[in-house]
């Protein structure tokens, strides 16, 4: 598809634009940032995809913010042999409208021009093809994808000389890919189903090999049981013999037994013999042990005898220890007495010194409690007649200081005079009387009230003058003299006096206090009561001792108390004495006891002895009288004779016997027994053996399993079958898949060869000479550029070389399949990786590029496809300019120079 | 004196080349034989039926089969003589010793349990030599002969089971039926007729007509002569005669076919198509030659067509070596072209020549000829 001519009308922000774009070459679309370069390529997608009628998202973006029309566009292009003219208004005044110029004029409206127009692109052009090469604003510039597009894979199959067979062979490769997987995964391993197959293969021929051991188990039992009954028929063939040999020991036995009985009487007899010579021996031998018996007895008496002795020798001396012990003890306890007296005695003297001691200390503290209470009283005395106290004598200073300011005043408010005489005269002034001679001079201060008075001559005073302070010197005084009244002082007592009293009270306070603290004291706990009785009770006490013990009594409370610790000790000596002397008594009386014991003990062992002596010579007596000692000796001989004749012939008859062998014969004979008896006793056991296994075998044998070894063994074969089937069938589909892969893949490998070379061609031009790329043949991008020698992987180049290889690549594909129609490469403002240089580069390979194909650059930045040469250039207006957007191609003469 | 005498009757045998539906026929069809032979004994006025051995295809039967069988004997109107083989020996678990058996067994139907001569008519008796084991190790016809004096009063009859030495494989085996006492026990008198029971082809032995097997009466597998017949047996003073009565209507057959082309293969879709009787015939077929991938899609389709029509149908894989193969022509007829032709090219190289992948490759190339062939 080539475009000729795109125009818009109310297009989003577009008032309208009418571009021209060359159909071969590069067409450089100019303008600011919303200029509409990218409504451009929206609304060709809009004008090819959406009928009027459509009220998808995108076609209700397109109206204009805030007016209500309708957007339209139209569209100049030839696709195939076609060359149409195709308009439509969406959402408002919607219209549809297509003239097709050639290759026959047809003209059509509404859906069928829009049915017309998808009619055409589906015959003539390459949708996958026409989207790769489109590259939209805002997205990252990435590498087209390619491999759908059937007119490139076309045109890269004729270039690498195949037949393009295209789009069929990739369904054959698909239906043989989904063959594979009914029993393949996509990794190339047994899938699920075909795992699920060889599993209940497996499983089904061990259920039939189950089935069939149970069956070998139930033959084996048959043949067991047939064994069985074959063992039972030896086993009565053989019976007779058995009985037949069992009979003929039982006679040799019989003849055994015979003499066997023989041998026994005489065995009884020998016994019999053996047992008569024993007894007559038996007897001989109690005589004897009788006869012993009575020395045995005599020579123990003798012994006894002495003992007894021994024991009465030693009872005396043990009464003598014992007597003597007790007299200690006596003497002890007179001692223990006395000095219990003595310590009596000590301890009276001490409590007399005692109480007297008491006695003279109570009467001493009554003194004390005497004379505190005498102090007391006087103190006491002096203190009830006392009329001063603190307060008062506070007054009183209080008063004389105030009267003290007020005589003050008042002399103050008098007239100091002074008088000259100028012959003998006598000056008098209150109570003063001068007697001048002429010369003198006498100063006077004359008070209001006075009067000075020349005895005689004359009597001067100071005429009412200061009354008040005369007043208040009257009160004063008058105040002061009352509380001095108070104070129980007189007339002509004045403060001093005063001070001199409270001093005297202060004093006897403190001396009644004294005297008051020295009266407790000496009470301390007692009240003045208690203390007389309880020295009238001391008295008692002292007066009921007996007066002095005369002499040798102590004169302490000292003396008497270390006397009381002797005495105590030599007490305490006593009584232990006396304690030794009772143990020593008491180990006497035990050894008194014991060797009674021993006496009375060895009087009872003699009398039983004795009467023991006594019973055995009885007893010898009575014997003798009924057979004497010779008798019994001359029996004891005869019978011993008797005895071993009877054994000698007994033994002749048993060794002739044992001579004969009789064991062997009677083992003969228990082995033929026996032997017949396992016999029978096996027959037995195998019958039941027999019983019990027919038993099992009857129950099994009615299962029918042999029909069920037939069913499994038929599962097991179907599903082996299956398997075989299943695994057949995977292994063929695997060696399509296995071959028909690698055959695409050479196949693909053949015609990347094109494309590559046609991408090399384009990036020397902008990496320079000597470039190579690697493109992976199934995706048909690049893998890998090789510059200087260096290769490295697509992914791992710089953005910007990423960018330019992804340009390339279009331009690379647009100009192959061009010769088929191809589709336009649009790139919208992108390449802003690139730098100048690589933009001089690529500017190249776009006019190299558009030599074959269509090629429309987007772009606000006008230098940045400076480098284009014989582009053709399209400004753009601003955005919001309505009526303004006709762009028009400029000189393609001047592109080169402008853009 | 004429009786009826069959043999193999292998009731409860299943064939593993049956479907379910066939498999069914088949047990059904052999117990409608018992049937036929009860009134071709009435019709022909047998006196006595012999059947010798191998009458249960096991001691191990479901005891359906068992049932059934009793419930068919129980339309003979003359006394049935039993003689267990070594398929159904008389051992402790036999088939004849279960409760089932015992409890139904129809009192005409007797088991021959030793050896002892059973008179089954006046001046005619029968002698058996029943197997109580799988495995007698001994000639038991022999032994059931052995004492056995000529009587001139008196007709004996034979009834024994087993291969006879002079038709095995396997002349070693101590339990082979020895020719030469039978013959003896004939040319004396002692016998005058042996019935035999274990080869599923009827026919007479060793060119003596007094000694026959009769075959099974419905066949059980390929290869058998003259199956599906009973014997009806003249026997008297003054000679023998049999005559063959067909009492069962299975065939099994093989075909041989050399594949060259596509006439081959339609020839022998006709040939499978002119088997008489499909529900009944089981074929098995040997495949020589070498088909183009189309023709072998074709030979497949035939295949499949008389596989749903015929009781069994197999091909024989050690007997058959069928090649197919790809040409130009057959790859421009499917439409082939670039890889997927150079694909198809190299796995037809693969099919033509002998290799581990051989069989995997012609697979493949059937594969191939479904998946690219149009719709």
């Amino acid at each position: 598809m080539r475009i000729h001519r795109i125009a818009l009308r109310d297009f989003r922000g577009v008032g309208t634009a009418d571009v021209r774009l060359a159909p071969v070459g590069v067409t450089v679309v100019q303008g600011p940032n919303e200029a509409g370069k990218s409504s451009i390529v929206d609304a060709i997608d809009m004008l090819l995809a959406d009928p009027d009628s459509s009220t998808r998202a995108r076609v209700k973006a397109a109206q204009p913010v805030g007016r209500d029309v309708g957007p339209w566009v139209e569209m100049e292009f030839e696709t195939g042999p076609y060359r149409l003219t195709y308009s439509k208004q969406w959402v408002k005044g919607v219209v549809t409208e297509l003239h097709v110029h050639a290759p026959a004029p047809e003209q059509l409206t509404g859906r069928a021009a829009h049915d017309r127009v998808v009619e055409i692109l589906g015959e003539t052009m390459d949708t996958a093809l026409f989207a790769a090469l489109r590259h939209q604003q805002g997205l990252p510039l990435d590498q087209a994808d390619l491999a759908p597009s059937s007119s490139l894979a076309r045109a890269l199959d004729i270039a690498a000389g195949g037949s393009g067979a295209g789009d069929e062979d990739t369904a054959l490769m698909d239906a043989v890919d989904a063959e594979r997987q009914r029993w393949t995964t996509p990794g190339g391993s047994p899938n699920k189903a075909l795992l699920q197959l060889r599993d209940s293969s497996a499983q089904a021929r061990e259920h039939a090999s189950a089935q069939q051991a149970r069956l070998d188990v139930l033959e084996a039992r048959i043949d067991e049981h047939r064994g069985l009954e074959r063992d039972i028929r030896a086993s009565l063939e053989q019976e007779p013999d058995l009985v037949r040999r069992r009979d003929a020991c039982d006679a040799d036995l019989a003849a055994v037994a015979e003499r066997e009985q023989a041998v026994r009487d005489l065995d009884r007899a020998a016994e019999a013999a053996e047992q008569a010579a024993q007894v007559a021996q038996h007897a001989l031998a109690a005589r004897r042990a009788l006869l012993q018996a009575v020395a045995d007895d005599e020579g123990r008496l003798a012994v006894l005898e002495e003992a007894m002795q021994a024991a009465g020798a030693e009872m005396g001396a043990a009464e003598q220890q014992l007597r003597d012990a007790q007299g200690t003890v006596a003497d002890a306890v007179t001692a223990v007495r006395a000095a219990d007296t003595r310590l009596a005695a000590a301890s009276a003297a001490a409590d007399r010194l005692r109480d007297d001691f008491d006695l003279e200390f109570l009467l001493e503290r009554r003194q004390a409690v005497r004379e505190a209470e005498e102090r007391l009283a006087a103190a006491e005395e002096f203190l009830a007649d006392c009329t001063i106290d603190a307060e008062l004598m506070q007054a009183i200073e209080d008063a004389a200081v105030a009267h003290a300011v007020a005589a003050g005043r008042l002399a103050d408010s008098g007239a100091p005079l002074r008088v000259a005489a100028d012959g003998d005269v006598v000056v008098e002034a209150g109570e003063q009387h001068h007697a001048l001679h002429a010369g003198d001079e006498v100063d006077l201060h004359l008070l209001p009230g006075d009067e000075l008075r020349l005895p005689g001559v004359a009597r001067i005073r100071l005429r009412d003058h200061a009354a008040a302070a005369v007043e208040e010197d009257r009160r004063a005084a008058a105040h002061l003299a009352s509380l001095l009244a108070r104070a129980g002082l007189g007339e002509g007592e004045g403060v001093g006096h005063a001070r001199a009293l409270e001093r005297a009270r202060i004093e006897h306070e403190r001396a009644a206090d004294e005297a008051r603290q020295a009266r407790g004291r000496a009470l301390y706990d007692l009240t003045p009561d208690e203390m007389d009785a309880k020295i009238a009770r001391a008295r008692e006490r002292a007066q009921a001792h007996a007066p002095g013990a005369g002499e040798g009594a102590p004169e302490s409370l000292d003396q008497a108390m270390a006397q009381v610790a002797r005495c105590e000790a030599a007490r305490d000596d006593a009584r232990r004495a006396e304690d030794t002397g009772r143990g020593r008594q008491q180990q006497a009386e035990a050894r008194v006891g014991i060797a009674r014991a021993a006496l009375a003990e060895q009087q009872g062992r003699m009398q039983a002895e004795k009467a023991r002596l006594e019973d055995d010579r009885a007893s010898l007596e009575a014997a003798r009288a009924h057979q004497p000692d010779h008798a019994l000796e001359q029996a004891a001989d005869g019978s011993a004779g008797e005895a071993r004749d009877a054994r000698a012939r007994h033994r002749e008859q048993a060794d002739a016997l044992a001579g004969d062998d009789p064991d062997t014969l009677r083992e003969l004979a228990r082995n033929a027994r026996t032997a017949l008896a396992r016999l029978q006793d096996d027959r037995a056991t195998l019958a039941l053996a027999a019983e019990r296994l027919l038993g099992e075998i009857g129950q099994a044998g009615e299962e029918g399993l042999a029909d069920q070894v037939a069913v499994a063994d038929e599962s097991a074969r179907a599903a082996e079958a299956d398997l075989a089937r299943a695994e057949r069938q995977a292994a063929a589909a695997n060696l399509l898949h296995e071959v028909m892969s690698r055959h695409l893949d050479q196949a693909r490998r053949a015609y990347v060869g094109p494309f590559r070379e046609r991408v090399e061609r384009l990036a020397r031009m902008v990496f320079g000479p000597g470039t190579t790329v690697e493109i992976d043949h199934a995706s048909l991008r690049v893998a890998s550029r090789t510059q200087g020698g260096v290769t490295v992987p697509y992914d791992a180049l710089s953005g910007g070389a990423r960018e330019q290889l992804a340009v390339i690549g279009r331009l690379a594909a647009a100009s192959l399949a061009s010769a088929d129609g191809g589709a336009p490469v649009i790139i919208d403002d992108a390449m802003g990786y690139s730098d100048a240089a690589r933009l001089q580069g690529l500017g190249a390979a776009l006019a190299a590029a558009g030599r074959d194909a269509q090629v429309i650059v987007l772009t606000c930045m006008p230098d940045r496809q400076a480098g284009i040469g014989a582009a053709t250039v399209v400004r753009l207006p601003g955005a919001g300019v309505p009526g303004a957007g006709v762009g028009q191609p400029a000189d393609p003469a001047a592109g080169g120079e402008v853009a | 004196m004429r009786f009826l005498h069959t043999a193999d009757w292998h009731l409860g045998m299943t064939r593993r080349f049956l479907g379910p539906e066939a498999q069914a026929r088949f047990a059904d069809d052999r117990i409608q034989a018992v049937r036929r032979m009860a009134a071709l004994a009435a019709d022909e006025g047998c006196a006595f039926v012999v059947a010798c051995g191998d009458l249960f295809d096991s001691n191990h039967v479901d005891r359906r089969a068992v049932a059934r069988a009793l419930d068919a004997l129980g339309a003979f109107e003359v006394p049935v003589y039993l003689l267990p083989g070594n398929h159904d020996p008389l051992d402790a678990a036999s088939v004849y010793r279960t409760h089932l058996f015992r409890d139904r067994c129809p009192p005409h139907v007797t088991v021959i349990a030793d050896s002892t001569p059973i008179s089954v008519a006046p001046g005619v008796q029968l002698v058996g030599a029943p197997w109580h084991t799988r495995r007698p190790g001994r000639d038991l016809a022999a032994e059931a002969l052995q004492g056995l004096a000529p009587d001139p009063g008196v007709l004996r009859v034979l009834a024994a089971h087993g291969a006879v030495d002079a038709l095995s494989p396997d002349p070693t085996d101590p339990s082979l039926i020895r020719l030469d006492p039978l013959r003896h026990a004939l040319f004396s008198g002692a016998i005058a007729y042996a019935a035999l029971g274990d080869r599923h082809s009827a026919g007479e032995v060793a060119g003596e007509p007094r000694i026959r097997y009769p075959g099974a009466p419905v066949a059980t597998g390929h290869d058998q002569v003259n199956p599906g017949t009973a014997l009806v047996v003249d026997v008297d003073a003054s000679g023998t005669s049999v005559a063959e009565h067909r009492v069962g209507g299975w065939e099994f057959r093989r075909i041989e076919a050399r594949l060259g082309g596509i006439d081959d293969v339609e020839r022998l879709d006709a040939e499978l198509e002119s088997v008489p009787d499909k529900a009944r015939s089981v074929v098995r077929l040997a495949l020589v030659g070498t088909l183009s991938v189309a023709e072998d899609a074709r030979l497949q389709e035939v295949l499949r067509h008389h596989g749903d029509v015929l009781a069994g149908l197999t091909v024989s894989e050690g007997r058959s070596d069928l090649s197919v193969f790809v040409d130009d022509d057959a790859l421009h007829e499917l439409g082939l072209t670039g890889y997927a032709h150079d694909a198809a090219a190299e796995i037809a190289a693969l099919a033509a020549q002998e290799g581990p992948r051989q069989q995997d490759a012609r697979d493949a190339l059937r594969l191939l000829n479904r998946l690219a062939r149009p719709a």
